[in-house]
């Protein structure tokens, strides 16, 4: 039995983002792969163990969807759902950025302990 | 002189040694020996040319074509696979990893998932034995008779000792290595302890109820 993951209460780890971003437009799992290894900031890794079973859940979780199926090569592609949660996501994020860069900049409200240690 | 035509080497179980064993892989294809498989305990290996590679292994249930498409699209060839779940790869030197540290605690979490019911199930054989001792000792220390049952009934339960251990150490202990590598990685995990340690139990449990 399937655990409940982030996916399944609505927010999507690194990996589902990465993937769902990338096909945005129809692209093989390898293309994928190709796809995100240039990424040159160093923040994603995924290997094709991760990327087999994260295109898996994101199909099995109306995320993706397969276009052609011939053997190795399957096409995937972002479902309406999956644009929805990918855009969620996307200002879940920008929040959380937001929020750590004003913290960084000292623009918060809450008023000020002294470390004493 | 000719080489053998198939060699076996005996593994030390991936589960206990996983980064020990792929050097043990590495060494063997570069002295020319090619991995074909598995017999048992054993790698199944046949003569090659020699090779600079390194290995990898995985865990997943059954993948299909497109799992081993994306592992040869990063660079890992598929070399055999064992019991639907486990998978061992090959790469030249210098291929970027097949994991990130973050994936390698999912693969073993993977592996372990697997492996649950069957170690729960260890278990629960390993302690059913052990409660036929518990009550063999006790019918024992009442003067069992006649004689033939008596030896009989020791007979069949050392046979179910011997297997309760055996399932000890192939179904519970790479669960708990699986478990164990969630926290530590690929190195290496002794737990030899663990069917010395139920042999000597059960030995010492059987003796306390016969002589005492």
């Amino acid at each position: 039995m399937p655990r409940k993951d982030a996916l399944t209460i609505g927010e999507l780890n690194d990996s589902q983002f990465y993937i769902l971003a990338a096909l945005v437009v129809p692209r093989h799992g390898y293309a994928v792969m190709q796809m995100l290894m240039q990424v040159d900031n160093q923040t994603v890794h995924i290997g094709p163990a991760t990327l087999y079973t994260t295109l898996r859940q994101l199909v099995d979780a109306g995320l993706l969807e397969r276009c052609t199926t011939d053997g190795t090569n399957k096409v995937y592609v972002i479902t309406a759902e999956g644009r929805m949660r990918l855009s969620n996501e996307i200002a879940r994020k920008q929040a959380m950025v937001e929020f750590a860069k004003r913290a960084l900049k000292g623009n918060t409200s809450d008023e000020q302990t002294v470390c004493t240690i | 002189m000719n080489k053998p035509s198939v060699r076996y080497e005996t593994s030390r179980g991936l589960a206990f040694d996983e980064a020990g064993e792929m050097q043990r892989l590495h060494e063997l294809a570069a002295e020319g020996w090619r991995l074909i498989g598995f017999k048992g305990l054993s790698y199944v290996l046949e003569p090659a040319a020699p090779e600079d590679v390194v290995f990898a292994v995985d865990y997943m249930y059954e993948p299909d074509a497109e799992y081993f498409a994306l592992c040869q699209a990063s660079g890992w060839v598929h070399v055999v696979s064992m019991d639907k779940l486990m998978h061992v790869f090959k790469a030249p030197p210098g291929t970027p990893p097949m994991f990130s540290t973050a994936e390698i605690q999912v693969k073993y979490q993977r592996a372990q998932r697997r492996l649950l019911r069957s170690a729960l199930a260890s278990v629960v054989v390993v302690v059913a034995v052990w409660w036929g001792v518990i009550m063999w000792g006790r019918a024992w220390s009442q003067q069992l008779e006649p004689a033939w049952l008596a030896i009989v009934g020791s007979i069949g339960l050392l046979g179910g000792v011997i297997a309760a251990q055996t399932l000890l150490i192939f179904m519970f202990m790479p669960w708990l290595a699986y478990r164990i590598r969630q926290w530590r990685g690929p190195g290496q995990v002794v737990l030899s302890a663990i069917p010395i340690v139920t042999s000597l139990l059960t030995v010492v449990l059987f003796l306390w109820l016969v002589i005492g």
